[in-house]
């Protein structure tokens, strides 16, 4: 078995340096210099323009621009462009943000997405599992800053009970889990949105299976009444398929605290990463991305560990 | 001590202190003055106070949103966001007055000696840094040689406007070891020696910001960028709130210096909310001010023009429109042969109609300069220059002296082509390019817009002169100075429009070249009808900016945001 795990972590390096020279061949070949953000050219001799690219390492190859970047990632040291804070602290300041708000999203998506999914898979083709079908292309051509913005509108300017941006209050320091709670209802709602239909739909289909499996038949036939049933021998069984989304989900997630951040003005990977590429801050953009393909890899490792949680007969096999 | 002329220069309420600065200029010229000495030209104090302060309430705090500096250390920055952040924490000799005419700040006077060929600034010696340094001249000293050190590539900018003090160039190239130019015989006085005369010396030169040389002394200026107090630890100024710390991408969270020379600021704290510029933001940052989690927001983070009415009608804030900080305009590359004939630039003048503009996009809030200066330079504006405007019949007219008709779509054609032209830009293009798309269509021509984001438009395709026709937008409203934007985006052999004027660049250089303002604003009023006639650039109004803030926060009457911005120190809660 361990073996197994140490193969998976294995296989995942190759495709974490992939991505590395995918996005910075992506950022190479994306219009714009670096150099013309961070001072205006205009008041710039020839050989001021080429000693601020030069500082910045842009006159250097691009390979040499790719090892310098990579070696920075990996000992700390790699600066923004524009702020020449290290990438490091800037993704280590904006974790609890983003974190904290895709945790969220998570968790209110499968409060709602389950009881959901189990109830239209109980009675397929029921008005509620009807709905549900509908629903699933409506959420998904739903965009998440209108939800945002009408939550904001509706919870924080006309209610007055939640309040519409930050991840804590303004004047507060440090990240503190009571006073971060209301910064994170609306947040965690927008990012909730798109997964509730998606991971409702495969508690249903898989509900739906688990019903027809012969041990459900032979739980019913013990006499156990059908809350049990579902929630204790269907519902766990199901839910095999349904981290396996999670899983899928995770890069959906990142994307979403993308918009979510910038509605919310939350100060996050996301937000982070948008500034950077509007910016043209190579450095940060680079950081940010694989940082997020770190987040994938390891939320599919983690997706596999939870199989067999859930299905002790996987960790067996 | 040949053609010496000095005018000393001392401010604020002018009946208190005209005449002893007047007693004090004449003892002065009677202990240095000579036979044939020139008479010395007084500046008028009264001209220049600043605007008298209601009382105010002491306490409470301020939430603003504000576009961030991409460092707090302003020697590393670039002009346009360093100049409105920085004077919260830092200072300069001189500081903009209501017309942006230069007032004392760490400098309590100033001689301007031989028509401004060298500079004296006497210091105060009441200023101390946020740990309780004194402050000197020796800061003033370091701080302008740092900008202009070799090794300061992102201070080229604002090096610049040292360029013409004596041995900077030198120093700057690295073929010397200090500025020669800049002495300080004692703590408190600086003086500057010039190569030429540099106009906007005292608005802009001297208004840079001092740098504490105890602190940044020991650091080297290749690391300064990666030093702590260019992040918001340690970073200690002069100014009225010292920084107590920057969460990157989210706020700068400020604190009242009650040692402050000029009193304490009458908020304890201020919070700077960092802002983007992409339309959820501007959503959510409208819901913020409405709720009150935001107190104030201007200048990059403005109310647009169609949500006035809304911030307006919330009870909790109240709306203030200013002059704007840009005037959009069109840019010709006369490089492209199609515009080589002053007549296609004319015609598509006339097709432009500025008035829709301004009634129909800026709701009638809208200024209108036919020029590259700023109405806060009201002295440099010249009222009566040509504007070919808003008449169909003659851009049709013109066009078919140039051999365009049009065809059976409306659209003009020549040789068998159509007038088609690509109209490139960012930041403000979206909103205004299909405007001018459609007036321009009533004449014939066919736009293809092509609205990008800044990054894609500024060095691809507008430094590079690549484009064909550019919207732009500059932040003239910032700059102390109608010169700063001349020397790099007008200038003839700089600019990248192609514009080439002999005339034009002469007269540029002339501005520059004398402190009398008089004869400044001639060669100003010259230039603009040199351009007006020539029309390398369309002008189509200044969009005024509207501040949205609380209804009990009382700040301070100026003309522009950056002004506004300024008088922070004087901000006051009427109620609270």
């Amino acid at each position: 078995m361990t073996r197994y795990w140490i193969g998976r972590i294995l296989q995942a390096i190759p495709l974490w340096i992939g991505a590395s020279i995918l996005v910075f061949v992506v950022l190479q070949i994306a219009p714009g210099d670096p150099s013309v953000l961070l001072a205006d050219p205009s008041f710039l001799t020839d050989e001021q323009i080429q000693e601020l690219r030069e500082s910045i390492g842009l006159e250097d190859p691009l390979p040499t621009q790719y090892m310098r970047m990579m070696a920075g990632i990996f000992t700390g040291e790699l600066r923004s462009f524009r702020t020449q804070e290290t990438t490091m602290s800037m993704i280590r300041g904006a974790i609890p943000t983003t974190f904290s708000v895709v945790f969220v999203g998570i968790v209110v998506a499968l409060l709602l997405s389950l009881p959901l999914g189990v109830a239209a898979g109980r009675r397929p083709g029921s008005f509620l599992d009807r709905i549900l079908s509908a629903g699933v292309v409506v959420v998904i051509s739903f965009p998440a800053f209108v939800l945002g913005i009408i939550l904001i509108r509706l919870f924080s300017e006309e209610l007055g009970i939640l309040p519409a941006s930050g991840i804590r209050p303004i004047d507060a320091t440090g990240y503190n889990p009571v006073e971060m709670l209301p910064h994170l209802v609306l947040p965690g709602l927008v990012t909730a949105f798109p997964l509730i239909p998606i991971l409702a739909r495969y508690t249903r289909d898989a509900v739906q299976d688990t019903l027809a499996e012969d041990f459900v038949r032979t739980a019913y036939s013990k006499g156990l009444n059908e809350g049990t049933v579902l929630w204790r021998h269907v519902l766990r069984n199901a839910l095999v398929p349904v981290i396996s989304v999670i899983g899928i989900l995770i890069p959906l997630l990142l994307g979403g605290a993308v918009i979510v951040e910038q509605v919310f003005e939350l100060p996050g990977i996301g937000r982070i990463t948008v500034q950077a590429a509007i910016l043209r801050d190579y450095p940060v953009v680079m950081s940010t991305v694989l940082f997020s393909a770190v987040l994938v890899i390891a939320a599919n490792l983690i997706v596999d560990f939870l199989y067999g949680v859930v299905d002790p007969r996987i960790r067996l096999r | 001590m040949n053609n010496l002329e000095i005018k000393i220069y001392k401010p604020n309420r002018w009946l208190l202190r005209f005449i002893p600065a007047a007693l004090s200029a004449l003892v002065f010229l009677a202990a240095c003055g000579s036979d044939d000495a020139t008479p010395p030209t007084m500046v008028p104090v009264a001209a220049v106070t600043d605007t008298p302060v209601p009382t105010s309430k002491v306490g409470g705090g301020v939430v603003m949103s504000l576009n961030h500096p991409q460092s707090l250390n302003p020697i590393l920055n670039p002009v346009s966001t360093t100049i409105f952040n920085s004077p919260f924490f830092f200072n300069g000799l001189t500081k903009p007055g209501d017309g942006m005419e230069p007032l004392p700040d760490l400098a309590e006077k100033w001689e301007i000696v031989d028509k401004g060929l060298s500079y004296n600034f006497y210091l105060r010696k009441d200023v101390r840094w946020h740990d309780g340094e004194q402050f000197t001249a020796a800061d003033v000293k370091f701080s302008w040689e740092a900008t202009c050190h070799p090794d300061n590539a992102r201070g080229a900018q604002i090096c610049g406007f040292f360029s013409a003090v004596k041995g900077a160039i030198d120093f700057k190239a690295g073929n010397a070891t200090s500025i020669s130019g800049i002495k300080t015989p004692d703590p408190f006085t600086v003086q500057v020696e010039m190569n030429q005369i540099f106009a906007p010396f005292l608005t802009v030169s001297a208004a840079q910001m001092i740098l504490p040389e105890h602190v940044w002394g020991k650091v080297a200026v290749k690391e300064m960028g990666a030093h702590p107090a260019s992040r918001g630890t340690g970073t200690i100024g002069t100014g009225p709130f010292k920084v107590n710390s920057w969460t990157a991408n989210e706020k700068i969270e400020l604190e009242a210096n009650t040692d402050y020379y000029e009193g304490r600021p009458n908020l304890d704290s201020l919070i700077l909310r960092q802002t983007s510029p992409a339309p959820p933001a501007i959503a959510a940052r409208l819901s913020q001010l409405k709720v009150g989690e935001v107190h104030a927001m201007g200048l990059y983070a403005a109310v647009p023009a169609d949500h006035v009415a809304e911030i307006e009608a919330s009870s909790r804030n109240q709306i203030r429109s200013l002059t704007g900080l840009a005037n959009q305009y069109v840019e010709f590359n006369l490089r492209n042969p199609l515009f080589k004939d002053v007549r296609m630039r004319k015609a598509i003048s006339y097709a432009t109609n500025r008035n829709e503009l301004k009634e129909g996009l800026w709701l009638g809030k809208a200024d209108f300069v036919n020029g590259p200066i700023h109405p806060i330079h009201s002295w440099a504006i010249n009222p009566n220059t040509p504007l070919f405007d808003n008449d169909v019949d003659k851009a049709v007219a013109l066009f078919g002296e140039l051999g365009w008709t049009k065809g059976s779509d409306g659209i003009l054609q020549k040789d068998g082509k159509k007038l088609s032209i690509p109209f490139q830009g960012c930041c403000g293009l979206a909103s205004y390019g299909p405007v001018l798309q459609q007036q321009w269509k009533r004449a014939g021509i066919q736009v293809e817009l092509e609205a990008m984001d800044f990054g894609s438009f500024w060095g691809p395709v507008y430094l590079a002169k690549k484009h064909v026709i550019a919207g732009l937008n500059l932040p003239y409203g910032l700059y102390t100075d109608p010169e700063y934007p001349m020397g790099g985006y007008f200038t003839p052999g700089r600019n990248r429009s192609g514009w080439d004027s002999a005339r034009g660049k002469e007269l540029i250089g002339l501005a520059t070249s004398t402190s009398d303002q008089k004869e400044r604003a001639k060669y100003y009023f010259e230039l603009q009808t040199v351009m007006a006639n020539d029309v390398p650039n369309l002008w189509l109004g200044i969009p005024q900016e509207h501040w949205g803030f609380a209804k009990d926060l009382v700040i301070p009457e100026k003309k522009t945001g950056y002004l506004t911005v300024r008088t922070a120190k004087d901000w006051y809660w009427k109620n609270r």
